[in-house]
């Protein structure tokens, strides 16, 4: 067994470090932030005020529980880094079980002297291990940075509740892991009960009474939710160790289902048995869109449901948001600075959609990938051995993104602008914000065109490095706001030359030179993809 | 059409190098219309990259390669119309069926005889319902089979298409290969199994690292050796 855990040590030696290091310290590195934007005891006042008589806030960030800078930081913090540490938790479970069995390394090992729960075993036993040592580092970390706001006991509590956040996580990916043979299928799923734990939490802050000692009690739905004990911690404020009980107990229940489940089934199998298909291809799926829509319909569709969620989202918390960014100087600023000049309204939803743009590139981003997971399984030499040419290929996954994101980027605007008409007595032109999400397209060809040039001239760095300009971009967007950046660092990002529409006018001038430079490395990419050798793996 | 005496694949002095390794090494190979055409090598002499070039799917470093009297690079789309493949390493999408894969490769190759796919599903005892990756190796060895050999084309390319396939199904594959023979087709049979090639082929070319050996009628080596196993160990037992 100790052999199996050094081998998901060395398999994942890049990936762990990565992962715990980012989530630690980004999280760590919002303390000086928070600190510079809510600085002063009269915005915390405010956000206290204004959370503690209106309830849409409290299903994105749950409550505030004290006019304090540590129930600050929990809104802004604990609930979105503990979506991360139950991606982190789940996809790394996922990855040396299920996913194992699906390649069939899992075989090979079985073959050797161990036992068929020793795999589990190893795999969980590294996932506790990991959350442990990022609950260390961000206890640690925050006794070492936060020691003026509160005290060690606070930090700790904070940087376990997360570990054992994360430790249930993982227990659920076991038990999930053993119900699907596919991969894609585990993970789907288990990103799924993480976003209907992450709601009822939500909905249960939403319906949630304000009890006699201040404090908000969530209604019962949140008791079910691992984001619930989470919150229920109140760390930061009113410290509180029993939830993680709860959430000790859940973990070992859950994992013990799992092992249960394992020793039911045969390796390879899942205990839900995999669908037949359809013996014959439809006319449709035979030609090359046909198959290309097969490949992309279910990225489309997750993006498309996550963002018109957001959406929602935002079309409900419009009313209450004149509230807060009316009464705090320093917010005013912010809004500001992100795009707002005059009514306030306009300036929230303009800002809201640059960030849900975001999302419509990183769908883009995962779509356009698709060109290099052809290429390197091996799927594109059988196709590329037919009359289908190169560029038609390319062309037509190109086409199916770039078409889906246009209409992913009208819809926001106008389902944004449909929302906020619909629930709020604030009046919007639907055609304005539909006008509006679309000026962003030239944002996604940019990409595309930027992937595309890669995918031609360094295949093989093509994801990693358009995702990492598409991380400078986001942080940019989200961050820089508050940090103060130069405007001439700033401009590295994208997003930064087109104006926040439709608040600030709709410029042609930037649309029109971004899809040329767009345009440029679609030429230079597809020239370069036509004349390289086919690299697989 | 090709005329009788124009090899349907010609190659001359074929060089690739990927960076500074050799992988093909002046090569020369030629196929005549209507044979079957044996491709003999041991693991990495470069058969599979010799019919990725052939494909387009590789660019040359240096010498000549024609496929139909075609550059393969330039006109690889057209060319295509008149092939079709069987990787090595067979790898398609997993959650399509493997019905559904052999209909999408033959739509894409131009069109599939529906009797003859219904005929190969039964003979190779295909379930074609079965998702890809549900399929075992040798399953998943038969979807490309059948794909390819459903199609009505004039050359077929095929990369140890029978390597995880039963004795059973073996036959059956030879089987319909002569039948393609005996319609005027062309094979280049890519194989590691020997009493394959000494059933099925009229030339085989040897290949060992990157460059050709000898190329052998069946007839010669009958007469030279006992079988080609002899051959095969003395062209390789001087490393």
């Amino acid at each position: 067994m100790w052999t199996l855990i050094k081998l998901i040590l060395r398999r994942d030696r890049v990936k762990l470090p990565v992962w715990i290091g980012v989530i630690s310290l980004s999280l760590l590195s919002m303390i000086p932030v928070l600190q510079k934007t809510y600085g002063d005891q009269s915005s915390i006042d405010v956000l206290y005020q204004t959370f503690s008589v209106n309830p849409a806030g409290l299903f994105l960030t749950g409550p505030v529980d004290a006019p304090t800078f540590g129930a600050l930081v929990t809104i802004e913090t604990l609930l979105w880094w503990g979506l991360a540490i139950a991606f982190m938790s789940t996809l790394l479970i996922v990855r040396h079980t299920r996913h194992n069995e699906e390649t069939g390394a899992q075989e090979l090992l079985l073959s050797g002297q161990i036992r068929r729960s020793s795999s589990l075993a190893a795999a969980l036993i590294v996932a506790v291990a990991a959350n442990i040592v990022m609950g260390l580092v961000i206890g640690g970390g925050l006794v070492l940075i936060a020691g003026e706001y509160w005290s060690p006991e606070h930090s700790w509590l904070f940087g376990a509740a997360l570990a054992l956040f994360g430790i249930v996580w993982s227990a659920i990916a076991a038990a999930v892991a053993q119900l699907f043979e596919n991969t894609r299928l585990v993970n789907g799923v288990l990103a799924g009960l993480i976003g209907i734990a992450f709601v009822a939490r939500g909905i249960g802050d939403f319906m949630g009474k304000v009890g006699s000692d201040g404090l908000l009690q969530p209604a019962w739905i949140s008791s079910l939710s691992p984001f619930g004990w989470l919150q229920a911690t109140r760390p930061l404020t009113f410290p509180d160790w029993s939830p993680l009980t709860t959430s000790l107990a859940v973990a070992l229940a859950v994992s013990a289902v799992a092992f249960l489940l394992l020793a039911r089934r045969d390796v390879g199998m899942g205990l839900v048995p995999a669908r037949k298909g359809r013996t014959r291809a439809s006319k449709f799926r035979r030609t090359g869109l046909g198959l290309t829509w097969h490949l992309q319909r279910n990225i489309a569709f997750g993006w498309l449901v996550g963002v018109l969620a957001m959406v929602g989202t935002i079309g409900i918390m419009t009313p209450e948001m004149t509230n807060i960014y009316d009464s705090s100087d320093s917010i005013k600023m912010l809004v500001e600075s992100l795009g707002g000049q005059g009514a306030l309204i306009p300036a929230f939803l303009s800002a809201m959609l640059a960030i849900i743009i975001l999302m419509v590139v990183a769908y883009a981003l995962q779509g356009l990938g698709k060109l290099r997971d052809e290429e390197s399984s091996g799927h594109l030499e059988s196709l590329l051995a037919t009359k289908l040419s190169r560029r038609r290929w390319a062309m037509l996954h190109i086409g199916t993104v770039v078409v889906t994101s246009v209409i992913m980027l009208a819809l926001t605007g106008c389902v944004m602008a449909l929302g906020v008409n619909l629930l709020t007595d604030i009046e919007v032109s639907v055609a304005e914000y539909t006008l509006a999400g679309l000026s962003y397209g030239p944002i996604v060809l940019l990409f595309a065109g930027l992937y595309l040039l890669l995918f031609g001239i360094v295949p093989r760095v093509a994801g990693l490095v358009t995702w990492a300009y598409f991380g400078v971009v986001v942080f940019m967007t989200w961050l820089a706001p508050v940090m103060d950046i130069d405007k001439s660092i700033m401009n590295i990002s994208i997003l930064e030359h087109l104006p926040a529409s439709p608040a600030e006018d709709i410029k042609l001038a930037p649309m029109l030179w971004i899809t040329g430079i767009a345009l440029l490395l679609v030429v230079i990419g597809f020239t370069a993809w036509s004349r390289r050798n086919l690299i697989e793996r | 059409m090709q005329s009788k005496d124009k090899p349907i694949i010609s190659i001359s002095q074929l060089t690739k190098r990927f960076g500074s390794v050799v992988a093909l090494d002046e090569l020369n190979m030629s196929v005549q219309a209507g044979e079957v055409h044996g491709f003999l090598g041991p693991n990495g002499a470069g058969k599979s990259t010799t019919i990725r070039v052939l494909l387009g799917l590789l660019k040359k470093t240096s010498g000549e390669v024609t496929l139909f009297g075609q550059d393969p690079w330039k006109n690889s789309a057209s060319l295509h119309k008149q092939l079709a493949y069987v990787p090595g390493d067979v790898n398609f999408w997993p959650n399509l069926t493997g019905g559904e894969i052999i209909d999408i490769l033959g739509e894409l190759r131009g069109g599939l005889d529906e009797a003859r796919r219904a005929d190969l599903l039964v003979k190779f005892e295909l379930d074609g319902s079965k998702k890809f990756r549900t399929y075992s190796k040798g399953n998943r060895q038969k979807v490309a089979l059948v794909a390819a050999l459903a199609s009505d084309v004039m050359l077929y390319i095929l990369d140890e298409p029978t390597s995880g396939l039963d004795p059973l199904m073996e036959q059956v594959f030879q089987t319909e290969i002569r039948a393609l023979k005996d319609q005027g087709k062309t094979v280049l049979l890519s194989s590691h199994i020997l009493s394959e090639v000494e059933a099925l082929c009229d030339r085989a070319t040897v290949i060992r690292e990157g460059k050709d050996v000898a190329v052998y009628t069946l007839a010669e080596l009958k007469a030279e050796h006992a079988n080609l196993e002899a051959l095969f160990l003395s062209q390789y037992k001087d490393k």
